[in-house]
């Protein structure tokens, strides 16, 4: 086994080289996680709203399910889903698995609960008061939605984050549910995990530079949306 | 102000990349599009071809042939026969001949096609290795094995290789439990894994050749036991039958299977070296020139 | 969908609202019924806690009462179908108005529809003398301040109802006295305007009506409730600031002397009964 020391150096000589495959792996998780968000995002600031400014039948057990489902592990996510889309399940008609899209899916199952729970918490934390103010300011509902979104705007920017955080490197569900596939649905945790059960350690740990540069911005991003949430300045 | 301002900017540049991620992907989505699912196919497999590099050298040679494109999903064969079952993948190259005929026999595959053999080799720690000059089959190796409770690393996850080391457990002497010999240790791990484990805990273990030249220069651990008929290790490529499951890319299949067989395939397959050594011994029958595996 | 037609006229009819469930419910408003027309201002007092905060809120279709009925003049809506017809028509203001992250400009902003020329702004700020705190963090303003931005936004949304809770409560006399003035410009333009105060001499410049909310029940205002609302002696605007503190102290003493005051403590006594 060699040193971290030198695996390390063969890592950053090896991201530096522009080496097509890990640049195209890096793209390609970067690919799947950013749609996986873009198409959570909005529906699941829409239900975090309603669930924190409508009462309708059943809302309190709804909001129960999210929470339950952030504590859900990915792997049983993965498996769930493996299952209905396998070609044995209710969904294998449509032939997704190995591919992109169900890889997307996965991530869209992991990160819509984080998405949710902290919008609707987000929500939550501003008065009643600015919710009726908004509605009787805007000409209408989708204009005081945008209202009262702009004003817990950091919270909802730290939920993006922390969902983008949980997906970016999350192996399990990609894993089963991608294939782990070269040039197509191999992309970091997954190529993280291959290449070390290969012993190829430097591209590992050239991976794992990446992700952590990623954790570490999105870390001080959260930090300091959540600084601004909370602060009034002047 | 500056923080604003950063954030400003910041929000402007995440938004502008989901904008060209976004357009990436509808692009290469509609560009796998137009290579439509008849030009896919999926090839279920075991570690040892994909960790070896051998399909990465071999693919790209039959997809520039034929113009087919092959999704690689590497897993164990145990994994593999199972999504072969479930017609998760359109073809299988897996190492186990016993569990192939069976799966061929229930129908789920169309016929078996032996393709090329490599080799097990046991490996322990290098101070052994005189040990076992004298052995004539492996059974004496295992036997020796057991009998000194030396520590033996197993993959333990149902993968060809697992299956095979059991098989050879079964003509040994002594039949090995995890639950009560301490010193059988099933690791639910890749091969490589468990050459690293077997390494760090100066173990014995069964491995596939190809792994083996593949990690040798970074372990201690040296071939005990080598060139016995029973560890000769042989791959076969099975057609997931259409009749099962109709949208099976039946005529892709067809395709890898004539040209991995054919005389420019199974050179290709002899050519292939790692660390000068020849991996793979091509042993396929030549298919008749009007044969399919379209029933 | 059914609009509120300009000069409004509406009618509210056997409006109910209890707070709590069951054994614990307390009725709030007893069966309420009002008028409201364009151009005309209505002040409706009572004491703290009578429930006018309650009834205004109803009146804004934020709040939703156990029964009642709207009639437009052309149809007679449910509470629902008053909510939605409210839309841009109906305004409530809040009694400490809630400021949006950022300046005051752009909470001026928030009240704009999209057509509207953002010189609005410039002139909703002027008309709330509010020019000097335009780039100031709304958030940081004091209650007063706020109080006018809130009635800089209506001055913006130009609402055919204006519904004001307690409107000048944070204001000094020489502000609640402009303030008025502001609110006269409203009823000029053909707004109802409806303002609860729990001071009955409050506004009287510019109301026309006055009700009083008493034990759930909504009636005119006459020289009795005058009496019972501890503002003997004087309705002379010069003192009424003074007025205003002696009367929240009285209103405390006599806290336990009347029946709605009830509805303070309702939690523990109530039960039993
Ligand atoms: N959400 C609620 N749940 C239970 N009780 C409430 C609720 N809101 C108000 N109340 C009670 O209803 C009564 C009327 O409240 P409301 O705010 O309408 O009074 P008000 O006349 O506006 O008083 P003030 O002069 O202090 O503004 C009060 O006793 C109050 O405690
Ligand atoms: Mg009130």
């Amino acid at each position: 086994m060699q040193s971290l020391a030198s695996t390390t150096v063969d890592a950053v000589k090896l991201l530096l080289s522009g080496d097509a495959d890990i640049w195209n792996i890096i793209g390609i998780s970067f690919q799947i996680s950013t749609i996986a968000i873009l198409i959570s995002m909005v529906p699941a600031i829409l239900i975090g709203f309603i669930l924190a400014y409508y009462n309708f039948p059943g809302r309190r057990l709804l909001v129960s399910i999210f929470n339950t489902m952030l504590a859900v592990p990915a792997v049983v996510v993965g498996l769930t889903l493996y299952i209905l889309l396998s070609r044995q399940g209710p969904l294998g008609e449509w032939r997704l698995l190995f591919t992109q899209t169900a890889m997307v899916l996965g991530q869209i199952a992991l990160c819509f609960p984080i998405l949710v729970a902290m919008s609707h918490s987000a929500f939550q934390s501003i008065e009643k008061r600015a919710w009726d103010t908004a509605k009787t300011l805007a000409a209408n509902p989708f204009k005081a939605f945008f209202i009262v979104m702009r004003e817990v705007r950091f919270a909802l920017f730290g939920a993006l984050l922390a969902g983008y955080g949980r997906i970016i490197a999350e192996v399990g569900a990609s894993m089963m549910l991608g294939g782990n596939i070269l040039h197509y649905t191999r992309n970091i945790p997954t190529a993280i995990a291959l290449e070390t059960s290969k012993g190829e350690f430097a591209q590992g740990i050239a991976l794992g530079i990446i992700l952590i540069s990623l954790a570490f911005i999105l870390t001080i991003g959260l930090h300091y949306m959540q600084g601004k949430g909370s602060v009034v300045r002047d | 102000m500056f923080f604003t301002k950063l954030m400003k900017t910041l929000t402007r540049f995440l938004l502008l990349s989901a904008v060209i991620f976004s357009a990436l992907t509808f692009s290469s989505a509609a560009y796998s599009k137009t290579e439509g699912d008849s030009k896919l196919i999926r090839l279920a497999t075991t570690t040892s071809t994909e960790n070896s590099g051998l399909l990465r050298y071999l693919l790209p040679e039959f997809e520039k042939d034929t113009g087919y494109k092959v999704h690689v999903i590497s897993v164990g064969t145990g994994k593999a026969l199972r999504m072969g079952r479930d017609g998760d993948v359109d073809i299988l190259l897996v190492h186990a001949l016993n569990a192939e005929q069976k799966f061929v026999k229930e129908g789920y595959g169309v016929k078996r096609y032996p393709v090329m053999y490599n080799d097990f080799v046991i490996i322990g720690p290098a101070k052994d290795q005189k040990l076992y000059k004298d052995a004539k089959n492996v059974g004496d190796v295992l036997n020796n094995v057991a009998s000194k409770k030396m520590r033996f690393v197993s993959r333990g996850d149902d993968s060809g290789t697992n299956k095979k080391e059991l098989s050879l457990w079964k003509g040994s002497k002594y039949q090995p439990n995890s639950k009560t010999d301490t010193w059988y240790v099933e690791a639910g791990q890749g091969m490589g894994k468990v050459l690293q484990m077997a390494d760090e805990m100066g173990a014995y273990t069964m491995t596939d050749r190809g792994t083996w030249l593949a990690y040798k220069d970074k372990l201690a651990s040296k071939i005990v036991f080598e060139g016995d008929e029973t560890l000769f290790n042989p791959y076969g490529i099975i057609a997931i039958n259409p009749e099962k499951y109709p949208d099976v890319n039946i005529a892709g299949d067809d395709a890898l299977i004539k040209w991995i067989t054919s005389e420019k395939g199974q050179k290709l397959i002899g050519d292939f070296k790692v660390a000068d050594e020849v991996l793979f011994v091509p042993n396929a029958d030549t298919m008749a020139k009007n044969e399919t595996v379209k029933k | 969908m059914n609009k509120i037609s300009r000069p409004v006229r509406l009618e509210y009819t056997n409006i109910v609202k209890k707070y709590g469930k069951g054994k614990k419910a307390k009725a709030i408003l007893n069966d309420i019924n009002l008028k409201l027309e364009g151009g005309e201002c209505t002040l409706i007092t009572g004491k703290n806690g009578c429930g006018k905060s309650t009834l205004l809120r109803i009146m804004g279709g934020l709040l939703k009462p156990d029964s009642g009925m709207i009639n437009t003049g052309l149809h007679t809506l449910n509470w629902n179908k008053y909510r939605k017809a409210v839309g841009n028509d109906v305004m409530y203001l809040y009694q400490e108005p809630y400021m949006f992250d950022g300046t005051v400009r752009e909470n001026l902003g928030y009240a704009l529809d999209n057509k509207q020329n953002t010189q609005i702004i410039d002139k909703a700020l002027k008309w709330a003398e509010l020019e000097h705190r335009s780039d100031t963090q709304a958030k940081c303003l004091s209650g007063g301040e706020r109080q006018r931005v809130a009635l800089a936004q209506a001055w913006i949304k130009q609402p055919a109802v204006l519904l004001l809770d307690e409107p000048t409560a944070n204001m000094d006399t020489e502000h609640r006295l402009r303030t008025e003035s502001f609110l006269s410009t409203f009823i000029d333009s053909g707004t109802a305007l409806y303002i609860a105060s729990h001071d009955p001499n409050h506004f009287h410049r510019i109301m026309n009506h006055r009700l009083v909310i008493k034990d759930g029940y909504i009636s005119d205002f006459n020289e009795s409730d005058l009496n019972e609302s501890e503002h003997t002696g004087s309705n002379n605007d010069q003192d009424v600031g003074v007025l205003t503190g002696e009367s929240l102290l009285q209103s405390n003493k006599n806290v336990t002397l009347f029946p709605q005051n009830k509805t303070l403590n309702f939690s523990s006594q109530d039960n039993k009964q």
